[in-house]
């Protein structure tokens, strides 16, 4: 059964979850990737009703998605820009202290150029984390969509 | 006021290399595709993987028509009417599922997966009115399949399945219908801002690869532009051979050695089919999308796209095959949103009537990015709905 995790750490979690959505909403993917481990895996899911079966929609490792986020500028997008509201569930350790687990809500809202925000999308973050010589980085985060219809599409993580 | 362009002023453009922009924002032209198009033509639903045992069963719709697709006892492929007979209330309202029936949730009507009425609860008090479980099936449309894809036809006359696809889909003969099967792995669904045609257009533009940094990388230079060969089919449909994809070309791609093509393809192979009215059957070597573009309104189109790999393979193989899928198309992908952009982007200008026209006047003998495709779409959709895509004139009273 999975530990519950010191109040220290709880608190480094739920910072570390915070900065990474600030990272994503400011599209400083260099920064977001500072914060993430050499192994960090990427993943968006989400589940089909039609084909009745859990669907990947996006897996990168960590140099993967950085040569993608490199090629942005050169991607037609629409002018817009994301902020991630996300709240932490919980949080637990694993069988080691080093790594901890965050479960997170979040809800993605779009705002045009116009000024005009939409609801993009909403879901989970499943966060694995590393805590090594008292830096914590990101191993692995698990997207869970909830919403499927995301319109024209978005070329950054959510 | 329109601001005319000097090819508009001169009027020497052939009248089959331009379309008018009221084609896309008419109410009166929309209800006339629906009609002389989507209720007359077949339609792609489903692929026959999403109903491999008897009872699955999966709802669609063809412009605004409810739709139930259902494997039966005998394995036979159908589609209903996804209306109650009794009092119009939809009777499945989830996207997919196994039923030996069909119950509606209003008064429990229930229907057979064949669509005759088999129950109804105190069938007595119809007696007067003379109306009993016969007299209640669900309509049901004419279904076939061909190489795994399943089709509908909302009307009772026109060509057989057989005869509408001609020789359309030999391209990919060995790949749905082969030894080894496909199915679906992928599927989502997004409401468009834009007119349907519009969607169609990014599929048939083959001038648009300028505008994807993917491709300008990986397939414009991955072989001459004279190999390239489009072809025209009966009933409006085309395709075009002789593209290739250099994914290697971009940083952090492989070039698909790690898996198995799908049948009959080379890892570097690109095909695509554009079946008219309204789907694309598109493979790259590994991997295969099919999307569908089903109108709600002049301005308004549910994009519904599907990924399709080896039935049956290693998880490992498959997990390649999805990372290939996901590079190009799905929502996070690098191509389909830039398509998706372009198609509302050009909507917001059709939409408002602020585009008097637009050219469709590359001539390439075929070959490079001929906008032939798109002058073939719009002679079978002025066939269909009578209507002359370039008809300025009535711009000009």
């Amino acid at each position: 059964m999975a530990r519950t995790a010191s109040p220290a750490n709880f608190d480094a979690v739920r910072d570390l979850v915070g900065e990474l959505c600030d990272c994503l909403d400011r599209e400083d993917f260099a920064a977001f990737l500072e914060r993430c481990h050499p192994d960090f895996q990427y993943e968006i899911r989400a589940y089909s009703p039609e084909l009745r079966r859990d669907m990947t929609w996006f897996c990168q490792n960590r140099s993967e998605l950085s040569a993608l986020m490199a090629m942005l500028p050169e991607q037609v997008r629409i002018p817009a820009k994301l902020l991630r509201h996300v709240s932490v569930r919980r949080i637990s350790a694993g069988d080691r202290t080093t790594r901890l687990t965050a479960e997170s809500t979040f809800v993605a809202l779009r705002t045009a150029e116009t000024g005009e925000t939409s609801v993009l999308a909403c879901g989970k973050y499943f966060d694995e984390f590393v805590q090594k010589r008292g830096v914590l980085t990101l191993i692995a985060r698990t997207t869970v969509l909830d919403t499927r219809d995301l319109g024209q599409g978005i070329h950054v993580p959510i | 006021m329109f601001q005319e362009t000097g090819w508009q002023k001169r009027k020497s453009v052939p009248r089959t290399h331009y379309v008018d922009g009221s084609i896309y924002a008419s109410e009166a032209t929309f209800r006339t595709e629906v009609e002389r198009i989507f209720h007359r033509t077949w339609q792609l639903v489903c692929h026959e993987s999403e109903l491999p045992e008897i009872g699955d069963f999966r709802t669609t719709e063809i412009a605004g028509t409810p739709l139930i697709v259902v494997r039966g006892p005998d394995r036979k492929v159908r589609t209903l009417l996804n209306v109650c007979s009794h009092r119009g209330a939809r009777i499945v309202n989830q996207a997919s599922g196994n039923t030996k029936r069909f119950t509606c949730f209003y008064h429990l009507w229930a229907y057979d997966t064949a669509g005759q009425c088999v129950h109804i609860p105190r069938p007595e008090g119809y007696a007067g009115a003379n109306v009993s479980a016969e007299d209640c099936d669900l309509n049901q449309f004419r279904t076939e399949v061909a190489g795994g894809l399943v089709f509908v036809s909302l009307g009772t006359k026109g060509p057989s399945l057989k005869d509408f696809l001609g020789r359309s889909l030999d391209a990919f003969q060995s790949v749905p219908s082969g030894p080894r099967k496909l199915e679906v792995f992928h599927i989502h669904r997004a409401v468009l801002k834009s007119n349907w045609k519009a969607w169609m257009e990014t599929n048939l533009d083959l001038y648009h690869e300028y505008m994807h940094v993917v491709l300008r990388r990986t397939q414009m230079t991955a072989a001459p532009m004279s190999d390239r060969k489009v072809e025209f089919f009966k009933h409006g449909h085309a395709g075009v051979g002789g593209l290739k994809g250099n994914y290697g070309n971009v940083k952090s791609w492989s070039v698909r050695g790690e898996v198995e093509p799908l049948p009959g393809l080379a890892p570097t192979d690109f095909r695509f089919v554009d079946l008219f009215p309204n789907a694309s059957i598109i493979a790259r070597g590994t991997v295969m999308r099919i999307d569908v573009a089903i109108p709600v309104s002049p301005h308004l189109t549910i994009l519904e796209c599907r990924g399709l790999g080896v039935a049956g393979e290693p998880a490992s193989d498959r997990a390649v095959r999805i990372k290939h899928h996901n590079q190009h198309w799905g929502p996070f992908s690098r191509n389909l949103p830039e398509d998706a952009f372009a198609a509302e982007n050009a909507e917001s200008n059709f939409g408002t009537g602020q585009v008097r026209s637009q050219l469709i006047a590359r001539e390439e003998n075929g070959t490079g990015q001929d906008d032939a495709l798109l002058r073939n779409f719009y002679a079978a959709w002025r066939k269909a709905t009578g209507i002359d895509p370039a008809a300025l004139e009535r711009r000009h009273g």
